[in-house]
């Protein structure tokens, strides 16, 4: 078995390698070689840097590294289901994280699916900690209900402000503490049809992200002021839904702490899966 | 067709790996005729133009995962009577609770027995 970089293989062949390796995935995410190309441009994952293992010439896994500044991300790692078990993913992420080093990175992140054990084991053995557990949240398609709780009557004395991508990435690059990698400044600079919505309320100040699509809404992130979180988080999702009652809404990588979550499920959204955030330092 | 000469219950697979779809079409094509899609989106456009009496659904799609093509089908409505069961190897809290949300008539869980696959789906068709 030897790792080569996976810039020597087509898009088409790393999604075909990857879907391979994912076919008895805990929550198998397969990916036609458009998303996988936007994936690696919308993540900044470098190609070079990541790997494919090859046994006799054939794909039988590969690993992702994004790559931004000082910290870099492990993502899409996979083997084949008949030749696991021989330390071939092992090898892969030490790969990478000689990689990360090469480049200068100093913190290296990566999401494991909560379930996951063997993969959660194999970075804890590589030295990576959690450090918190991130929520896919999905909302189908509906208009909000018009109820008379206090929230929602708060939200009716509101008035969004659309905003056009560059202001979304200039509300996001103001944003304080750690994001998730799907859901940092960088992401917003590359995905073009990120735009947002603010509202002033009465509680605090906040914003909203979203990408609309032919058949969702994706990228639903909430930035609030104020120490109750809830409300303009209310106000923020209600006036989204009342734009987009019709498509079905994934928010990505929400943090289990968020002081708005509570908001999200008022207007309905439902925890899909969860994910555990891990960390570790690169030594220099 | 059956003897008598009744069509067949028409079921639609939605299903992005070839070998799982194979398993339930030879399981069901002796009594039903079975339609088969790869993607999301032909999924969409096969349920619109054949209509089926059942649509199994897988959730991990390519393109469009299988929520997003349950919520399309239920805001159809041409096709939102047409049952929806989900066929998915996802833990089965996770599993039911996304059957709730999108409306869709139950799930079954991945790998399927073909022994009890029929009656699990004649469940859901019309008597």
């Amino acid at each position: 078995m030897n790792l080569v970089p996976a810039s020597q293989f087509s898009i088409e062949e790393l999604t075909e390698a990857y879907n391979k390796t994912r076919v008895d995935y805990l929550v198998p995410m397969p990916m036609t070689s458009q998303r996988l190309a936007e994936y690696v441009h919308d993540y900044d994952v470098s190609l070079d840097a990541s790997a494919v293992a090859l046994d006799e010439g054939e794909i039988i896994g590969l690993c992702m590294l994004g790559l931004r500044g000082k910290d870099a991300w492990v993502t899409r790692l996979g083997v084949l289901p008949d030749l696991r078990k021989r330390h071939t993913g092992l090898q892969l992420v030490e790969y990478i994280l000689h990689q990360a080093a090469e480049h200068a990175a100093r913190q290296v992140y990566l999401e494991v699916i909560v379930g996951n054990t063997p993969a959660h084991n194999l970075f804890t053995r590589l030295g990576f900690h959690e450090i918190r557990k991130l929520l896919i949240l999905r909302r189908p398609p509906s208009r909000p209900a018009e109820t008379q709780d206090y929230f929602a009557a708060l939200s009716r004395t509101t008035t969004p402000v659309w905003l056009n991508h560059d202001q979304a990435v200039e509300l996001a690059a103001q944003r304080s503490g750690l994001h998730a990698w799907t859901n940092r400044t960088e992401t917003f600079r590359n995905v073009d049809h990120i735009h947002g919505m603010h509202i002033d309320h009465s509680y605090g100040a906040g914003w909203v992200s979203f990408e609309e699509t032919a058949f969702q809404l994706r990228r639903v992130m909430i930035t609030t002021e104020g120490e109750m979180a809830i409300a303009p988080a209310y106000s923020l999702l209600h006036h989204l839904h009342l734009q987009f009652p019709m498509l079905d809404t994934i928010a990505e990588n929400i943090p289990a702490d968020s002081p708005g979550l509570a908001a999200f499920y008022a207007l309905g959204y439902v925890a899909s899966f969860v994910r555990i955030e891990m960390m570790r330092s690169i030594q220099v | 067709m059956t003897s008598s000469g009744e069509a067949l219950p028409i079921i639609l697979i939605i299903e992005d790996n070839l070998n799982n779809a194979r398993i339930m079409s030879r399981a069901l094509d002796q009594f039903y005729t079975v339609h088969h899609a790869m993607d999301g989106a032909t999924g969409l456009q096969m349920a619109a133009a054949v209509h089926p009496d059942l649509i199994l659904l897988d959730l991990g799609l390519p393109d469009v995962d299988g929520q997003t093509v349950a919520a399309r089908i239920k805001q159809d409505i041409a096709l939102q009577d047409v049952p929806v069961v989900v066929v998915t190897a996802w833990p089965s809290e996770t599993a039911g609770q996304m059957v709730a949300a999108y409306g869709c008539q139950g799930y079954i869980a991945k790998p399927i027995d073909t022994r009890l696959f029929q009656l699990q789906i004649a469940e859901y068709l019309p008597q």
